[in-house]
């Protein structure tokens, strides 16, 4: 029996035969079975299969690149995001995604990168100024009682941040002012939540976090605007941006630097659970040097007492010498009396 | 902030401790600073359970929110 032919409106081909028809225009296409390829590392991330993924870009475009794990061996060691590098490699088409995909077969780095290079003349810049010195930080707070979170409305940072207090110390305060964490408008939000807490709304402390992201992601905690406002607060403030790996400039202005969201909010509040136990040792202590002080005031009183005792007996020995001299005394006077009395006769 | 209040008073207690332990002091002098050491501890317990009341408020959205 025939199959029975699919109707398809305006004669439209299928995704398949789309993808087909991409994938034999690129294969068929010498300059791109060997294409060289400048641009600046970004989004750099190894997969489980212990495969590289990193996209190359400029100020236009990008394209995600792929290095297979056992093509490990000839790419620099020090790829990172943000190096300019050169990739060497094949580009395909991987049609379950539908994305076009450059096959590294040679990653070779060139220099640091502009945006690299932007950061670290801001970070040598800001470090000139003593923005970074430990004279500046402000101390964290031991017991806050309110802590401000500037964070993105339904990022998982900021899940993160509250969790970590809330467990530690459950009764706090927390007060959160959203902001965009990525992007265009991020500097501008991230310095007003700031200057809220700082003078408006005032908290103990203020916590900004972020999950990871990429270097570009990350960019407003670059900024200069962002480092002063950290670094003009009056209020302390401990950043939890990114993974572990990510420093930004605005973790060296900060009062303290977490390395993750849920680090921050470790950082800011001290398990209520373990002051309470070191408040019960705190009595126990006390307790067992107060019975220490009893026995030894005890000690002290059965101890008088038995001075006392020694000085009574030490009394009736000395009454009782005291009466062995008058006897003998008397004793004389008689034997006196005697002798005369006979000499008398 | 409540650093200070907290602070003070564990000092204190310690600061009982020693004397205590030191035997230095009448009983009743000794009675004195014991009770005195319990009422800190106390205090102490009750400075952790005032620190606040447990909201989560969001400022934009002008009400308590909460995290899962």
């Amino acid at each position: 029996m025939q199959p029975k032919t699919e109707q398809r409106p305006y004669n439209a081909i299928t995704v398949s035969e789309l993808s087909k028809c991409i994938l034999d225009i690129i294969n068929s296409n010498d300059a791109l079975k060997n294409a060289c390829v400048i641009g600046e590392v970004t989004n750099l991330m190894e997969s489980k299969a212990k495969n590289l993924y990193f996209d190359l870009k400029d100020e236009n475009a990008k394209i995600r690149c792929v290095v297979y794990r056992e093509d490990r061996g000839v790419v620099d060691k020090g790829l990172k995001d943000g190096v300019k590098a050169v990739v060497f490699g094949k580009v395909r088409y991987y049609e379950p995604l539908g994305s076009v995909q450059l096959y590294a077969m040679r990653v070779e780095i060139i220099s640091e990168g502009d945006y690299l290079k932007q950061i670290e003349e801001l970070k040598k810049k800001l470090k000139e100024q003593g923005m970074f010195d430990e004279k500046h930080k402000k101390a964290i707070p031991k017991l806050p009682e309110r802590i401000g979170i500037i964070s993105a409305k339904d990022g998982a940072g900021l899940k993160d941040v509250i969790t970590s207090i809330r467990c530690r110390f459950p009764n706090v305060d927390i007060f959160v002012k959203y902001a965009t964490m990525q992007g265009k408008s991020a500097v501008k939000d991230i310095c007003e939540g700031i200057e809220y807490f700082d003078n408006h709304f005032k908290v103990d402390v203020i916590i900004i976090a972020r999950g990871g992201g990429s270097i570009e992601d990350l960019e407003p905690f670059n900024t200069e605007e962002i480092a002063r406002a950290i670094f003009n607060a009056k209020t302390p403030i401990i950043t939890g941006i990114g993974h572990k790996e990510d420093v930004t400039v605005a973790d060296y202005v900060a009062d303290c630097i977490a390395i993750t969201p849920t680090e921050a909010g470790r950082t800011a509040v001290q398990d209520k659970a373990e002051l309470m136990r070191k408040i019960d040792e705190l009595e126990i202590a006390l307790r067992k040097a107060y019975e220490t002080f009893k026995s030894t005031k005890e000690k002290e009183r059965q101890m008088k007492k038995m001075q006392q005792q020694i000085k009574k007996q030490h009394e009736i020995v000395r009454k009782a010498e005291r009466s062995k001299y008058v006897y003998i005394a008397i004793i004389l006077v008689l034997l006196i009396l005697l002798l005369l009395s006979v000499w008398w006769l | 902030m409540k650093d200070n209040e907290y602070g003070k008073r564990g000092e204190e207690v310690r600061r009982i401790i020693m004397m205590l332990e030191s035997g230095k002091l009448s009983e009743e002098e000794g009675e004195r600073l014991m009770q005195r050491g319990l009422e800190l501890l106390n205090e102490m317990r009750l400075i952790l359970d005032n620190i606040g009341s447990g909201v989560t408020y969001s400022i934009d959205e002008k009400r308590e929110i909460q995290i899962d």
